[in-house]
């Protein structure tokens, strides 16, 4: 079943410049779609509109079975939970508890249903020792594991993550790139997108979208683009490392490519 | 020549916001640094490690609530703006964490002219000032007359970095310069500070991304909860055994493993990937 469904969306702010120009594709539900592409590409207009935060004017949007209209959008905005950039700006809570809350209570969820969800989905981050915390005495990957556990706890049935590791250190980056692994498995009807700069966090998505110049150049499967160099230099991404490796070495290729330790042996045996 | 000479020195500083209210926060703790006169020093560490408050010392935005500094030669004592404050920004200049958010004015020149003018040159000098620096950062003339506001993302950073070449500092901060850009951007800006640098530039480099500082690193300070953990070369942070808490790069875990797995690599430590597949090349079977 699609849960994004997407059809000759075009877009401009002002009628000159073309920012999306005829896209059309459709994510399965429970599908991990990453999606790149350059600066000025489209991908943050495209995910605005995916949003309802900017209107529609050419092309349809179908997301869970109900097309996104003027009508419907605040229906259409409870499926879809954005996570962004700036872990600072999105932590409005007093504490990890008061901030997963602070959603809750715009929905008029009944507080006794909410200490329950709180304690569910703060454990699902792995931030639940966190609680009673203040979001000072975080890092960047915790405060963003808590706006991830803040939207999964409105049950939403699309997580879109917006370039939502870019201000993240490495161990940062990496406490995400395993979350979004984990929460795969804990709750695998969840259809994540994530916008992303990242090709390491992209070899792990079941597919990956590029954007070149507002138009949809690529979707497939991460590793049928990247074994394609010229089709990566075309849309000016980075080869993750194991794929500079195995672009040098096709022959030892090993069977995890991306495990580091697989290279060792396959190179020198 | 002797010993090289130094461009910035810290003697025991602190800093402390917002001092005496509850909301008080030490954000760096006693910091003895020396930076070498035209090193490329990485300064890396968790969010929240106090990386960019000591940045905007160098250049006096932030004063040191104990401690001092020296930037070239000129002493910035706790608490109190240096006279000769104009002279130091113009020999440090810093780039911010996104600062194309920083961009104003109507075209792209007079933003570039801004820094220069504001330092007492003329309207040509600054003229000539805000072409060299576009064409440093790849922006040509026909940029000159065009609102910053309708470039794209990366172009926009590249005028906002323009506009503090424009007052040709002898030392160049950056704070996460290539975050959010895309590869073919963050190539073209790190090619040109590797230019300045080579041109005899001292470049600071404010970086999660532990590859480039591997690549393109004389030296490395490592900071952890507002203090200084290490201070080292790049080969010997990452390939040594310093009990520094740091996310490896992926070259440095390979190369160990190979090294581990026997492999009789030539080096023992390599920088870039391309270095260490053609020795790999030579020896593989």
């Amino acid at each position: 079943m699609a849960m994004i469904k997407v059809e000759h969306l075009s877009f401009s702010y002002d009628d000159q410049r073309i920012v999306l120009n005829d896209i059309s594709f459709s994510i399965k539900q429970g599908q991990y779609v990453a999606l790149m592409g350059h600066n000025g590409s489209g991908k943050s207009t495209l995910a605005k509109l995916l949003a309802g935060l900017l209107e529609l004017k050419k092309g349809s949007i179908v997301i869970d079975q109900s097309m996104l209209s003027v009508k419907n959008i605040r229906d259409i905005r409870k499926k879809l939970g954005i996570v962004f950039q700036n872990p600072d700006n999105q932590f409005i809570g007093a504490t990890v508890a008061d901030d997963i809350a602070f959603g809750l209570e715009n929905r008029q969820i009944p507080s006794k249903d909410m200490q329950g969800l709180i304690d569910r989905y703060s454990t699902q981050v792995g931030m639940k020792a966190f609680l009673h915390q203040e979001p000072s005495s975080l890092s960047g990957g915790q405060k963003q594991r808590v706006a991830i556990a803040g939207v999964l706890a409105m049950q939403p049935k699309i997580l879109l993550l917006d370039e939502a590791t870019a201000m993240l250190d490495p161990q940062g980056k990496k406490e995400i790139r395993d979350l979004i692994l984990d929460l795969r498995i804990k709750i695998p009807e969840l259809t994540i997108v994530a916008i992303t700069h990242d090709v390491e966090e992209v070899v792990h998505a079941d597919e990956v979208m590029v954007l070149k110049d507002g138009r949809l150049a690529y979707q497939g499967l991460p590793f049928d683009l990247f074994q394609n160099q010229t089709l990566v230099e075309s849309l000016q991404l980075k080869l993750p490392f194991a794929f500079q490796l195995l672009q040098h070495f096709p022959k030892h290729k090993p069977k995890a490519l991306l495990d580091l330790n697989a290279w060792a042996k396959a190179l020198w045996r | 020549m002797g010993e090289s000479i130094m461009a910035i020195k810290l003697n025991h500083l602190f800093h402390i916001y917002a001092q005496k209210t509850p909301f008080q926060f030490e954000a760096l703790h006693d910091v003895n640094l020396i930076i070498q006169d035209q090193s490329f020093t990485a300064v890396i560490g968790h969010t929240g490690s106090g990386k960019s408050t000591l940045i905007q010392h160098f250049n006096a935005l932030l004063l040191p609530t104990s401690g001092s500094l020296e930037v070239n030669g000129i002493t910035i004592e706790a608490n109190r703006l240096p006279k000769q404050v104009k002279k130091i920004r113009q020999y440090a200049g810093v780039v911010f964490q996104f600062p194309e958010a920083q961009l104003f004015e109507e075209t792209v020149e007079q933003d570039v002219m801004f820094g220069p003018l504001n330092f007492g040159l003329s309207k040509d000098q600054a003229k000539r000032r805000a072409r060299l620096a576009l064409a440093q950062v790849g922006l040509n003339e026909t940029f000159l007359p065009r609102s910053p506001f309708e470039l794209s993302g990366g172009e926009r950073r590249r005028v906002a970095i323009a506009g503090i070449l424009a007052m040709q500092p002898k030392v160049l901060i950056l704070d996460e310069p290539t975050a959010g850009l895309d590869a073919q951007g963050a190539t073209l800006l790190m090619e040109l500070f590797t230019n300045l640098h080579r041109e005899g530039m001292t470049i600071m480099l404010v970086t999660h991304d532990m590859d480039l500082v591997l690549k393109y690193a004389t030296d490395v300070i490592v900071m952890d909860q507002g203090k200084v953990t290490a201070q080292s070369d790049p080969e010997t942070l990452f390939y040594g055994d310093m009990h520094v808490k740091i996310e490896k790069p992926q070259l440095v875990k390979l190369v160990q493993a190979c090294l581990l797995q026997g492999m009789p690599l030539p080096l023992q430590r390599y920088r870039t990937l391309e270095h260490f597949m053609k020795d790999v090349k030579v020896i593989t079977p």
